[in-house]
């Protein structure tokens, strides 16, 4: 009886665990499938991949180009590294006297003139600052002191700080550095009547420690204070920046052809020009001595032909708004040259541009009477614009992809077909493939063995696409295929481009390749 | 005998066409010599009108179901078929032939008790893109209309007075439960068609989906999300060595389930044209994605709404009745059940219990109806001691013999004990 309990106990909690199951458990069995698994458009955007594309009123799509040409490195102007106070206590004789803790040693303000070259600095705020302090103390006890920059200000309070320093010798002295940021404050450079530049006042105290014995100075005793800028990066400063002059050689990267490897644009009415801001406070002439693209995979390269080159551009200050989100109000230039080689520069596919670019400040002087300025998120620099119209004709133009992928790790798939279907509208052939990689990107294999080619779409007599075209493109997978998807991690996409028709035609915002990829075959549940 | 009673009785057979599940140990053991009574029980079954048993051995050990087994099932579809997994298990004490506040041959009884219902109804269609894929639909609609789906998981604590008359020929119990509610599901799809397009291209689905369920991460058997109430009644009528009537309802009552209940009432048409890919260059990683269930998740989680709700818990009833052939060795029975708030349809069964020795009697059945169709089955009372009683009882031995043709697996079991 006991047993058959047991028996009823076991059973029970069997059907729990059984009735707790979740269909369908480990069950399995064959299906037959017909499912979409993709669907995607690949419109002007995917093709001109990292570009601006630019929808015209008439629908019609023009691609826009614009390659940075790097201009001044703000902090280049105001340059700072200077010493900004030396003081030093010394006697001649022995002092009869004791110096007791605490007793001060020196209380003494300093006006420091920087030697900056042409720059005539008046005010500056720090966005990043550190003060460098040594102290060389050859007294044989410790000290303490206080350092103040007078001539700074943040929220109504001046730059202050204090150390204590450890005992020395005159025959063994103690040299305490310390560096103490000075981030933030606004710095006047004017001099106590503000008629002055670059001018830094300081104050400094030195004390025996309170903690120091009693002392008697001697010749050899001796304390120096040195203070440095050690690191200044301005947010804002004001003052005369002198006449400097900066050349920059500089090659920038070309992204909007990366997808095509192969076959040629033909471009028609291209426009170009270049665009310069200047958010300096400074007057600055400009000249460009050479512009040039260049496609390092062909080694062809072309300079930009047209008088822009070599001609000083005067290109006037910036003016302060008072507006402190916003404090700048840039001068913007643009200088068209369209009519120039440009079409040439771009058909070579370019992936570099390369800029020689030459910069004088203040070519004039001091015009403005000290009151050049400069913030730190405006300077100058140029664009060089192109708009093209994609007015095109597709000469086997490939663009491709390399993606990481899995493919039925668990091999539920047991036969399967893959059909693409296509929806072209665009006025040139695409033809797509597909490539498995192996680990070393090397191509292993193929997946379309047959008509890979979705039409272009029918094109009426005007040049317009009329109709879309329709294909499927069937990727049967045997065995063998569906094994290498399985063990590949990268596929290869390819679509390359081929118009049928002669001459240009004008690309429009509409015009796109829909695809949808269905599977069909045996799936294991 | 009350002709009334009687005719009652059968008006209410041929009306609502119900009829008893299992051997009627639930309430009464004549309390001449013992008057308390310990009982374990536990019931489970799997049936279906189309599924087979070789599916289900499938399921239950995790195989593969193979192509004869699905065209064996197939051959059995209707236009809306069936399956459920039902499982119960009870422990009961009982006392009866008491007074209790000056009624005499009275009792009382309290039960622990756990439920677990699973049901599908699914159309022909349904079986057919599931077991065989949408291939052969390419083209073509499949109706999934009054698809339905119930999962329900719950314990009841009851108690509940039973009494005797005078001369012992009546015999009412009943039960007051408070239920525990573990896991519920709840989905129906009205008016609803799955489309193929000719190329596979897309797929859709239209309709209205109305879907509850329990929003859980864990899947813990103690959980509880609802509380309701429940309520069990019980008559026996029995002239001794003639015959007897028995009729009773078990599980009337309701879950209150708390705010982790979800709903989800969908009326879009759902067009599915493959995972949509920004730039066909950069291909989707996994490229096929196999699993479903997490868009579905996904799906379900966007357009669900929580809030309390109050779902109605599959009750039983059972009307029975057995007449004596001869004294002592054969009677004749007649089972009739019915489940309210389920898919479960009526189920009749026929059985004579013959009784091969004084202390062991045999009892074949034949049943029709409920989750299945027809079945045959053998029961068996021992009583191994004058105090204890073993009952087991299944309807589905046929199955066991035909695999693949028949549908259903499970049994009744209990263990009685009195002093």
């Amino acid at each position: 009886l006991k047993a058959f309990v047991y028996i009823l106990i076991i059973l029970l909690l069997f059907t729990f665990t059984q009735s707790c199951r979740k269909f369908p458990s480990d069950l399995s069995w064959d299906t037959d499938l017909k499912v979409p698994i993709l669907h995607s458009k690949l419109d002007v955007g995917d093709i001109f991949a990292d570009s601006l594309i630019q929808y015209n009123p008439d629908q019609s799509v023009s691609l826009i180009i614009r390659q940075h040409i790097t201009g001044i490195d703000n902090n280049s102007l105001v340059d700072i590294y200077d010493t900004l106070s030396v003081d030093v206590v010394k006697t001649p004789v022995n002092l009869p006297y004791p110096f007791g803790p605490g007793a001060p040693l020196i209380s003494q303000t300093n006006v420091y003139h920087m030697e900056l070259g042409d720059l005539e600095i008046k005010e500056a705020r720090a966005r990043n600052a550190i003060i460098k302090f040594m102290v060389i103390n050859r007294v044989s006890q410790p000290l303490y002191f206080t350092y103040e920059v007078l001539s700074s200000d943040l929220s109504g309070s001046t730059f202050s700080a204090s150390e204590s320093v450890p005992a020395g010798s005159p025959a063994t002295p103690m040299y305490y550095s310390k560096q103490i940021s000075l981030s933030h404050y606004m710095i006047d450079f004017t001099g106590l009547n503000h008629d002055k530049s670059n001018v830094v006042r300081t104050h400094t105290q030195l004390h025996l420690h309170q903690d120091a014995d009693t002392v008697y100075f001697t010749p050899p005793d001796s304390v120096e204070v040195i203070s440095i800028f050690e690191e200044l990066e301005m947010d804002y400063a004001k003052g005369y920046f002198g006449q400097i002059y900066e050349q920059t050689i500089d090659t920038s990267s070309f992204q909007t052809f990366d997808n095509f490897n192969a076959g040629s644009f033909d471009l028609e009415h291209a426009k170009a020009w270049l665009e310069i801001e200047n958010g300096l406070g400074v007057d600055v002439q400009m000249r460009i001595n050479q512009l040039q693209t260049a496609n390092t995979g062909t080694g062809v390269q072309k300079d930009l032909n047209h008088d822009i080159v070599g001609k000083s551009l005067n290109i006037m200050r910036a003016t302060e708004t008072g507006d402190t989100s916003n404090p700048v109000l840039p001068q913007t230039y643009i200088y068209e040259f369209s009519q120039s080689n440009v079409t040439e520069l771009i058909e070579l596919m370019p992936d570099q541009l390369r800029y020689n670019v030459e910069y004088q400040m203040n070519p004039l002087g001091n015009i403005s009477g000290g009151n050049d300025f400069v913030y730190r998120d405006y300077t100058i620099s140029g664009d060089l614009m192109m708009e093209i119209p994609l007015n095109i004709r597709m000469d086997s133009l490939t663009i491709e992809e390399i993606s990481s992928f899995s493919f039925d790790d668990e091999e539920k798939i047991k036969t399967a077909a893959l059909s693409i279907h296509t929806k072209n509208s665009f006025p040139f052939d695409v033809a797509v493939q597909f490539y498995l990689l192996d680990s070393q990107q090397q191509i292993v294999d193929s997946l379309i063995t047959e008509n890979n080619i979705s039409r272009a779409g029918i094109i009426g007599a005007q040049g317009f696409v009329q109709q879309a075209s329709e294909d499927i493109i069937m990727v049967p997978l045997d065995q063998s295929k569906l094994n290498l998807l399985r063990n590949s991690n990268e596929i290869l996409v390819k679509a390359r481009m081929q118009s049928q028709h002669v001459g240009n035609l004008q690309l429009y915002e509409h015009y796109n390749i829909d695809i949808k990829v269905v599977l069909e075959g045996g799936y294991e549940y | 005998m009350n002709i009334k009673f009687l005719s009652l009785f059968f008006l209410i057979i041929a009306a609502v066409q119900v009829q008893a599940q299992k051997g009627s140990a639930n309430f009464f053991i004549k309390p001449r010599t013992y008057d308390q009574i310990f009982t374990m029980e536990m019931d489970y079954g799997l049936a279906g009108t189309a599924a087979t048993n070789a599916m289900f051995y499938s399921y239950g050990f995790g195989g593969f179901i193979d192509e004869e087994m699905k065209e064996k099932a197939a051959k059995r579809l209707s236009h809306l078929n069936l399956l459920g997994q039902n499982t119960q298990a009870l422990f009961r004490y009982q006392q009866q032939g008491r007074t209790i506040l000056g009624m005499e041959n009275a009792g009382w009884q309290m039960e622990l008790a756990w439920k677990n219902y699973m049901e599908f109804e699914f159309t022909e269609d349904v079986f057919n893109l599931v077991f065989y894929g949408n291939k052969d639909y390419a083209g073509k609609t499949a109706d999934l209309s009054n698809s339905e789906l119930r999962t329900l998981n719950y314990y009841q604590i009851k108690g509940g007075m039973n009494f005797f008359s005078r001369l012992e020929k009546h015999y009412f119990a009943f039960n007051l439960a408070l239920n525990l509610g573990n896991k519920f599901q709840e989905g129906r799809m009205n008016n609803s068609h799955f489309f193929t397009s000719l190329t596979g291209d897309s797929l859709s689905l239209d309709g209205n989906t109305n879907y509850r369920f329990i929003q859980s991460q864990a899947d813990n058997p103690f959980d509880i999300f609802g509380f309701g109430a429940g309520l069990d009644l019980y008559y026996k009528y029995s002239r001794e060595n003639k015959y007897n009537i028995e009729a009773s309802i078990e599980g009337l009552g309701f879950i209150r389930w708390n705010k982790q209940q979800a709903h989800l009432d969908y009326s879009n048409p759902i067009i599915w044209e493959g995972v949509e890919v920004e730039n066909i260059l950069n291909l989707p990683n996994p490229l096929v994605n196999t699993s479903a269930g997490d868009s579905i998740s996904n799906f379900i989680d966007a357009n669900a709404s929580s809030g309390n709700y109050l779902s109605y818990t599959p009750a039983d009833l059972k009307l029975s009745a057995a007449y004596q052939l001869i004294k002592d060795a054969v009677e004749l029975g007649l089972d009739l059940r019915y489940r309210f708030f389920s898919v479960f349809k009526p189920e009749y069964t026929l059985k004579v219990k013959l009784d091969y020795l004084e202390n062991l009697s045999f009892i074949p059945n034949m049943s029709y109806g409920g989750y299945t169709r027809f079945n045959m089955g053998l029961g068996m009372v021992y009583r191994p001691t004058t105090s204890s009683t073993l009952e087991f009882h299944t309807r589905y031995l046929s199955g066991i013999f035909n695999q693949q043709s028949s549908s259903g697996i499970g049994g009744f079991i209990s263990f009685t004990h009195q002093i």
